[in-house]
């Protein structure tokens, strides 16, 4: 699970950085922005499903509350970007897409920290897992 | 024929325009990552560090205001309250900033604003600055 979580991490965060590339350039086209957003989206549900998972199966976070607010909160920030590109997805628009996508992949590395895991050591497996 | 473009809806004809639409989004992150964080800071331990847990409910409500004067944003006055607002927030972010390194004692727990928003990677010391320059370019240019 945690190898899911991780892969589902990197992806979000190359998709977060195509997006702000996109904006960089300003030259992708809308269709391509939106299924990079799709892609990210898609990671960070993936993400929070095999963290529930691995809740399910006994996994001991060290502060549960906190962890359940990132796994709330985190399938939420992505689209809370896409409602403020208020449908123009320009180029401040595809930022705001890239941002959103780069701001919940930092919320994925914080999901893996609150289940006790060291930021660094993201690829390893501990003992419990 | 050229095809009529539809009507903004209400939220559509109120949106900021360009960076403003960025600047919204971060500032409603902070408000729900400061609001939960001092929510569960006051709930869980207030005796613990009261001025620090104090200090985050007020970078709460700071960010909670402004995300909402920029949700709102095309209001008389959203500008001149935004800009009052950002000079409190960078305020917040210096004094805050360094308290925490000169009487640690105060701050046992750390806030939003703590060593001048080093957690948050300096976005609490950098968003003020950058809605202030926006604000002013806008004022340049007869925008807003």
């Amino acid at each position: 699970m945690l190898e899911i979580i991780t892969a589902c991490l990197w992806v979000t965060t190359a998709a977060g950085a195509l997006l702000a590339l996109g904006a960089a350039v300003d030259r992708i086209p809308d269709r391509v922005s939106l299924g990079l957003f799709g892609v990210a989206e898609l990671g960070v549900i993936v993400a929070v499903a095999a963290d529930v998972a691995l809740l399910a199966r006994g996994w001991v976070t060290p502060d549960l509350a906190t962890h359940i607010g990132y796994l709330v909160s985190l399938p939420f920030i992505a689209p809370a970007g896409l409602a403020l590109t208020y449908k123009k997805i320009d180029r401040w628009g595809r930022l705001i897409l890239g941002i959103a996508v780069l701001i919940a992949a930092i919320m994925v590395v914080r999901q893996i920290q609150t289940l006790g895991i060291p930021f660094g050591y993201v690829n390893l497996r501990p003992a419990n897992g | 024929m050229a095809e009529r473009a539809p009507r903004p809806t209400e939220s559509e004809r109120l949106a900021p325009p360009g960076p403003g639409r960025l600047f919204t989004l971060l500032y409603g992150i902070f408000a729900v990552g400061a609001t939960s964080r001092a929510a569960v800071q006051l709930l869980e331990r207030a005796s613990y560090a009261p001025v620090a847990y104090g200090l985050s409910a007020l970078s709460a409500l700071v960010y909670v205001v402004g995300f909402v004067l920029l949700l709102r944003w095309g209001h008389p006055g959203s500008r001149r309250a935004m800009r009052t607002l950002c000079l409190v927030e960078l305020t917040g972010v210096v004094v805050v900033g360094t308290l925490s390194l000169v009487r640690t004692d105060l701050f046992p727990d750390a806030t939003v604003w703590s060593d001048f928003g080093i957690g948050y990677l300096f976005l609490p010391a950098i968003l003020p600055l950058l809605v202030l320059r926006w604000l002013h370019r806008g004022r340049s240019g007869g925008a807003g």
